[in-house]
C-alpha cells in the first residue's frame, strides 16, 4: 500500500512533468510566432516608409526649377538609402485616356523611349482600367499600332491581358527591349458600348514628352505629354512594398 | 717795325689762305644722322596694318637739314604699304615693295626737296611711321632691320649709330573682356583670340603671362586657362553619358571639358557630342546642367598656319573701378609670340558708365557721335536716368554743342539692363590737335556714376571713314562707300582709292562716283571730278562707292587695306595725303533679327526681342559671349551667350517718346557684327512708368501678398483715372512653370500729369477691395521680373486701365524672389500596388 502510494506519487510528478513541459513548448511556440509575425510586420511598415519617402523625394526632385531640367528628370533612384531601408524609384509617363465606347473595343496608341541612362532607367508599362457600370470591361497590350481595332492580331502582338470579372484591370509590363529604342504600345480596351471608363497608363516617357502646366489634347495623336507617375519600391532586410502615383503640376 | 708788320701780315694771309683752301670740308664731314625705335618694338607677321616707328634724328654737329629720306627693307621679309601715312609736312615721293622715300610738301602742293618748317633741322628728330606687310617664317623672327637708310637731301649725311631692330611675331592675338559693365561679385569673362600668322604648326597655345595681367587688383583670377567654348544641347543630368553640345570643332578628339564647376573627361567625340565619357572626373561632383550652359574645354590646343583659337580665363570683379588686361598669346615653347595686346576697359560698380566718341579723326569743323551707356548693374531698378553736361578734356580741340541728349532721359534700367545717350558736337582746331568729352550719369535717388572721360580722337588734314567696316568672309556683291572728308585749304579733285591688288579675291565689278565726278574698275579706282564746281571743297565731303562681286574667303579673321589718297586741284598749293582705310574680313557672319516685326509703341515698356545668330562657314557658333548696343530704348543685358543654334537673344525696351522714332540695334563677336533697325510708334496718350518702390520684393509661395509700386505720369497734359480692373501681374514661364500672380488695384485712383502716385494691388477680383492674393503654390521658385505683356496670357507687368482711353502695358523693371515649397503638385492617384 505504502509501495503503491509511493508509484502513485511518482506517476503524479512525471504527468505534472509532461504537463508543464507541454505548456512551456507551446508558450515557446506561441511566442516565437508571435515574434516572427510582429517582426514581419515592423520590416514591412518599414519598408512602406521607404517606398513612400522614396516617391516623396523624386516628387520633391520633379517639381523643382526649371522644368525643363527637372521635370523631365527620369533617371529614377536604385538602392537609395530611405529610412531604415532602401528605395527603387521608376520615374513614367502618366497618361488619362479616359473614354466611352463609341464600340465594342477601343485602341489607345502610346510611344515609349526606352535609354539605358539614368540610375533606374524605366522600364514599366502600368495600366489600370476601371468603370462605373455593371457591365464587365477587359483590357488587352499589344506591342504596335493597331490599325483594326477589332481585329488587333492583324497588326500587333498581344502582351498581356487583363479580362476578368473584377474592377479595376490592371496590367503591369516590363519592357525587355535593348536600349535606346523608341516603341508603340497600344492599350485596347473591351466592353459593352457606350461604357464609361477611366484609363490611365503609365509608361516610358514619349519621345515629345513635354513640360506644361495643363495637359490638355495636344495636336497629333491622342497623345498625352506632360503628367508624371513614379512607382517606388521600397525594402527593407526581406521585406517589400511598392506605392504608385500619378500626378500633374 | 714796318717791316715785322708785313711780315705779320703775311703770315696771317698765309694762315687764312691754309684755313680757306685747306681746311677740310667741314658740312661734308659733320652731317650725321641717326636712328632709333621704341624698345621692343615688333610688328606680327601677314598684318597690312603693321607699322614701323622708326625716329630720325639730325645730330647737333650737322649744319644742313634733312628734307628728304629713303628707306629700304628686305622685300622677302617685308612690303612697304601704300598706306603709309607720312609725318605732318612731309609726303611720300617714291614707293616700292623695297623702298620708300620721304620728301617734303612743298607750298605748291607738290612732294620736293625746297626747305619748308617741317625739315629736320640739326638736333631734331622726326618718327616716321611706315607701314609694312611683314612675311611669315616659322617662328618669331628678332633683330628684324632695314637693309638702308639714306637721306638724299640735302647731301652728304652718314649714319651714325646701329641701324634700328624690331621683332617679327608669329601670332596676332585679339583681347576681349565682357561685359564691358559689371557689379562687384560678378564674373567677367576674358577672351584671347589667337590667330596663327607664321607658316608652321603651333602647339599648347596659351596665353603668357597666364592668366593675363590685370591692370588693378579690383579682380582676381577665379578659373581658366580654358581652350575653345561651346553650349550645351539639351538639359543634362548628373547621370547623362553623352553630352550634346552645339558643336565639338574646337575640342581634341580626347580631353577634358568643364560645364559648371564639373569636370567631363571623354574619349571619343562627334561633330556634336562627347561619348566616353567620366563625369566628375579631377576631383570634381557630376552635377546636372541646364540647356545653354557654356561648356569649355581644358586641353590646350595647336594652330595650324592661318587657323584661329580662343582661349578663356575668368575673373571675379571684387571691388568698383576700373581694369583692363594684357598679355601676349604664345605657344608653348614660347617661340611663338604675338605682340602684347590690352583688352578693352571693363567698369566694375553698381552703376557705370562710359562715353565714346565717333569719328576719332576728323578735319576741322566736322560733327562727331558722341555715345554714353549707362548700365545698372544693381539688384534694383534704377529710375529716371540722364546724363550729364558733358565738358570738354582739354585735348586742344576746340568741341562745341550741336544737339543732345538724345534720349534727354531714360525712364528705369533694369538690373543688367542698359541705356544710351547720344549728342553731336562740332570739332574745330588746327591738324593735329586732339578732341574729347567728359561726363557721368545720374539716377533718381540720386545716384551717379563715376565721371568718364571719351576716347581722343585728332583733327586731321583729310579724313576717311569706310562702310561697312567689316564683312563676312566670302561676301559677294557687296558695296562699300568711303566718304572723304576736307580738312586742307584746297579742293580735292581726285580720291583714289586702291584695292587689295593681290592674295585676295577683290573683283571690283562697279563704281559709284559723286555727281559730277566719273571713274572706273581698276586696281586702284581714280574718282575724278569733271570740273572744279564738283570738288570737295575745303570743309567738305563726299562719298564714293565701289562694289566687289567677290572678296576674300578666310578661315580666321584678316583685314584688308584700302589706302585713300586724296589729290588737291592744282595751283592751289594743296598737298597730297594717303589715309589709311580698313575692312575686316570675318570667319565668323552674324545676323540680327527682331520680333514682333513692329512698329511697337515708344512708351518706355514694350519691347523687341532680337536676336543674334552667329555662323561660321554657314554653321552656328555657340557658347560665343556677343555684344548688344542699340542707338535708342534700353537693353535687358549688354551680352549674351550663343547657343546650340547660334543663336543669342536680348531684349530691346522701347523708349519714351511722343513721336515715331527708330533704333538700330548692333551685336558684335570679335569682328563681326550685324545691325538691325527698329521702328516705334510715338505715345501720345497719358504714360505711367514705373517709378520704384515694388514691395515687397519677396514671396513665398503659397502665401498671401498685395504689392504696392510708385507709377509716374510722364505725360506733361493727359492725366489718367485708373479703375480697379488695373491689374499687377507676374509669372513664372521663365522657370517653365505655368503658374500666374494677378491682383487687381485695390481701389481707383487718379494720377495726375508729371506727378508720381503709390498703388496697391492686393484684390482677387476687378471690384477692388484688397485684402490679398495668394501666391500659388504651384509657383515655381526664382526670381522672376515682371515684365510688360501686351497679349496675356500669361499676364504679366501692370495693366493701367481707364476703360479704355488710354489703357496701357506697363514693366516693372525690379524682381521679386519667390521660395518656400513651391512647384506643388496636383496627385492624381496615390495608392500601393499589390
Amino acid at each position: 500500500m505504502r509501495l503503491g502510494s509511493r508509484g502513485a506519487s511518482i506517476v503524479a510528478v512525471i504527468i505534472m512533468l509532461a504537463i508543464v513541459t507541454l505548456l512551456g513548448t507551446v508558450f515557446v511556440a506561441l511566442f516565437t510566432g508571435s515574434l516572427e509575425r510582429s517582426t514581419g510586420a515592423a520590416l514591412s511598415a518599414r519598408a512602406l516608409y521607404s517606398a513612400e519617402g522614396g516617391l516623396e523625394a523624386a516628387i520633391g526632385h520633379l517639381k523643382e526649377a526649371p522644368a525643363s531640367l527637372y521635370w523631365t528628370w527620369r533617371d529614377g533612384y536604385l538602392g537609395k538609402p530611405a529610412g531604415s531601408g532602401t528605395v527603387d524609384v521608376e520615374v513614367l509617363e502618366y497618361e488619362n485616356r479616359d473614354s466611352t465606347l463609341a464600340a465594342s473595343v477601343k485602341c489607345e496608341p502610346f510611344e515609349s523611349t526606352i535609354t539605358a541612362a539614368g540610375a533606374n532607367p524605366s522600364r514599366t508599362v502600368y495600366m489600370a482600367l476601371s468603370w462605373g457600370t455593371s457591365n464587365n470591361m477587359g483590357l488587352e497590350l499589344y506591342d504596335n499600332t493597331i490599325a483594326d481595332c477589332s481585329n488587333p492580331l492583324a497588326s500587333a502582338n498581344l502582351l498581356a491581358s487583363s479580362v476578368t470579372s473584377n474592377m479595376p484591370e490592371i496590367i503591369r509590363y516590363r519592357v525587355t527591349d535593348a536600349a535606346p529604342a523608341t516603341l508603340t504600345y497600344t492599350a485596347r480596351v473591351s466592353g459593352t458600348t457606350g461604357d464609361v471608363y477611366q484609363l490611365r497608363i503609365s509608361h516610358p516617357d514619349e519621345a515629345a514628352f513635354g513640360t506644361g502646366k495643363t495637359c490638355g489634347q495636344p495636336a497629333g495623336p491622342p497623345f498625352k505629354k506632360c503628367m508624371r507617375a513614379v512607382i517606388s519600391l521600397g525594402k527593407a532586410q526581406n521585406a517589400r512594398r511598392e506605392v504608385f502615383a500619378g500626378f500633374s503640376k | 717795325m714796318t717791316g715785322c708788320r708785313l711780315m705779320r701780315k703775311l703770315l696771317s694771309a698765309l694762315i687764312f689762305t691754309f684755313i680757306v683752301f685747306f681746311r677740310p670740308p667741314l658740312s661734308e664731314a659733320a652731317q650725321t644722322f641717326s636712328l632709333s625705335m621704341p624698345a621692343g618694338a615688333e610688328v606680327t607677321m601677314q598684318d597690312p596694318e603693321a607699322v614701323l616707328p622708326v625716329t630720325v634724328t639730325n645730330n647737333s654737329g650737322s649744319t644742313r637739314d634733312i628734307r628728304e629720306i629713303e628707306f629700304n627693307v628686305d622685300t622677302a621679309k617685308y612690303s612697304f604699304s601704300a598706306s603709309t601715312v607720312p609725318p605732318p609736312g612731309w609726303c611720300v615721293t617714291s614707293f616700292t615693295a623695297g623702298t620708300i622715300i620721304f620728301a617734303l610738301t612743298q607750298s605748291s602742293g607738290i612732294c620736293g626737296t625746297g626747305s619748308t618748317s617741317a625739315e629736320v633741322s640739326p638736333g631734331e628728330s622726326l618718327t616716321f611711321n611706315i607701314t609694312a606687310l611683314p612675311s611669315a617664317a616659322s617662328a618669331d623672327v628678332a633683330g628684324d632691320t632695314f637693309t638702308s637708310v639714306r637721306v638724299l637731301t640735302q647731301s652728304n649725311f652718314s649714319r651714325a649709330g646701329a641701324m634700328p631692330a624690331w621683332t617679327r611675331r608669329s601670332i596676332e592675338a585679339l583681347l576681349s573682356a565682357a561685359p564691358s559693365s559689371v557689379g562687384a561679385g560678378e564674373t567677367i569673362t576674358l577672351s584671347m583670340q589667337a590667330t596663327n600668322r607664321s607658316t608652321a604648326t603651333q602647339t599648347t597655345i596659351n596665353s603668357a603671362p597666364s592668366p593675363p595681367t590685370a591692370s588693378s587688383a579690383i579682380v582676381t583670377n577665379t578659373a581658366g586657362p580654358f581652350f575653345g567654348s561651346t553650349a550645351l544641347n539639351g538639359d543634362h543630368a548628373d547621370s547623362a553619358t553623352i553630352i550634346n553640345v552645339g558643336s565639338t570643332a574646337e575640342f581634341p578628339s580626347t580631353g577634358t571639358i568643364r560645364v559648371g564647376g564639373e569636370d567631363i573627361c571623354y574619349s571619343a567625340k562627334t561633330a556634336t557630342s562627347f561619348s566616353g565619357i567620366t563625369r566628375g572626373c579631377n576631383g570634381t561632383t557630376a552635377a546636372t546642367h541646364v540647356s545653354g550652359s557654356v561648356v569649355y574645354g581644358l586641353t590646350a590646343f595647336s594652330l595650324l598656319p592661318g587657323e584661329t583659337g580662343t582661349v578663356f580665363w575668368e575673373y571675379a570683379a571684387n571691388s568698383s573701378g576700373q581694369v583692363y588686361f594684357t598679355a601676349r598669346a604664345a605657344n608653348g615653347a614660347s617661340t611663338a609670340k604675338s605682340t602684347t595686346v590690352n583688352s578693352n576697359i571693363v567698369l566694375i560698380g553698381d552703376f557705370t558708365a562710359s562715353l565714346a566718341i565717333t569719328p576719332v579723326s576728323v578735319i576741322s569743323g566736322q560733327v562727331i557721335t558722341v555715345e554714353m551707356l549707362a548700365v545698372n548693374n544693381g539688384t534694383t531698378a534704377l529710375i529716371d536716368i540722364a546724363p550729364s553736361a558733358l565738358t570738354p578734356c582739354g585735348g586742344g580741340a576746340t568741341e562745341t554743342f550741336v544737339s543732345g541728349p538724345s534720349p534727354a532721359s531714360v525712364s528705369s534700367l533694369a538690373p543688367k539692363g542698359s541705356g544710351v545717350f547720344y549728342w553731336t558736337y562740332r570739332v574745330t582746331g588746327s591738324i593735329g590737335q586732339a578732341y574729347c568729352l567728359s561726363g557721368s550719369a545720374l539716377a533718381g535717388g540720386p545716384v551717379t556714376t563715376d565721371p568718364v572721360t571719351s576716347n581722343t580722337g585728332t583733327i586731321s588734314q583729310y579724313s576717311a571713314t569706310v562702310a561697312p567696316a567689316t564683312i563676312a568672309s566670302g561676301s559677294v556683291n557687296e558695296t562699300f562707300t568711303w566718304t572723304v572728308f576736307n580738312g586742307g585749304a584746297c579742293a580735292i579733285k581726285e580720291v583714289d582709292i586702291a584695292t587689295p591688288a593681290s592674295g585676295g579675291d577683290w573683283n571690283c565689278s562697279s563704281v559709284a562716283p559723286p555727281s559730277g565726278w566719273s571713274a572706273s574698275c581698276a586696281n586702284t579706282v581714280r574718282f575724278r571730278s569733271n570740273s572744279s564746281a564738283n570738288d570737295i571743297p575745303s570743309g567738305g565731303s563726299k562719298s564714293f562707292s565701289i562694289t566687289f562681286s567677290t572678296t576674300e574667303s578666310v578661315s580666321s579673321d584678316k583685314t584688308a587695306a584700302f589706302p585713300v589718297t586724296p589729290v588737291p586741284r592744282t595751283g592751289c598749293g594743296g598737298a597730297e595725303g594717303t589715309i589709311g582705310s580698313y575692312v575686316t574680313v570675318t570667319a565668323y557672319g552674324a545676323a540680327l533679327f527682331h520680333s514682333p516685326a513692329g512698329p511697337i509703341y515708344a512708351d518706355g515698356s514694350s519691347a523687341y526681342t532680337v536676336t543674334a545668330t552667329l555662323t561660321s562657314g554657314g554653321n552656328p557658333v555657340s557658347g560665343k559671349t556677343v555684344t548688344f548696343s542699340t542707338t535708342n530704348g534700353s537693353l535687358s543685358s549688354s551680352t549674351a551667350l550663343t547657343g546650340v543654334n547660334g543663336q543669342a537673344t536680348v531684349s530691346l525696351m522701347a523708349p519714351n517718346s511722343a513721336v515715331d522714332t527708330t533704333a538700330v540695334v548692333t551685336a558684335a563677336h570679335v569682328n563681326a557684327s550685324a545691325s538691325d533697325t527698329v521702328n516705334f510708334t510715338g505715345w501720345t496718350k497719358a504714360n505711367l512708368q514705373y517709378w520704384g518702390g515694388l514691395s515687397p520684393a519677396a514671396a513665398v509661395c503659397g502665401g498671401s501678398y498685395s504689392f504696392t509700386v510708385s507709377v509716374r505720369d510722364i505725360s506733361a497734359s493727359v492725366p489718367m483715372s485708373l479703375t480697379t480692373s488695373s491689374y499687377f501681374s507676374f509669372n513664372d514661364s521663365s522657370a517653365g512653370g505655368g503658374a500666374v500672380y494677378k491682383a487687381y488695384l485695390d481701389s481707383p485712383v487718379t494720377v495726375s500729369s508729371s506727378s508720381t502716385r503709390t498703388l496697391t494691388f492686393g484684390s482677387p477680383t476687378s471690384a477692388g477691395g484688397g485684402g490679398g492674393v495668394k501666391v500659388s503654390s504651384s509657383f515655381l521658385e526664382g526670381t522672376f521680373m515682371p515684365a510688360a505683356n501686351s497679349t496675356p496670357p500669361p499676364e504679366s507687368g501692370v495693366f493701367f486701365t481707364d476703360g479704355g482711353t488710354n489703357d496701357q502695358y506697363r514693366a516693372v523693371t525690379d524682381n521679386i524672389t519667390v521660395s518656400g515649397d513651391c512647384g506643388a503638385v496636383s496627385v492624381i492617384e496615390w495608392h500601393e500596388m499589390r
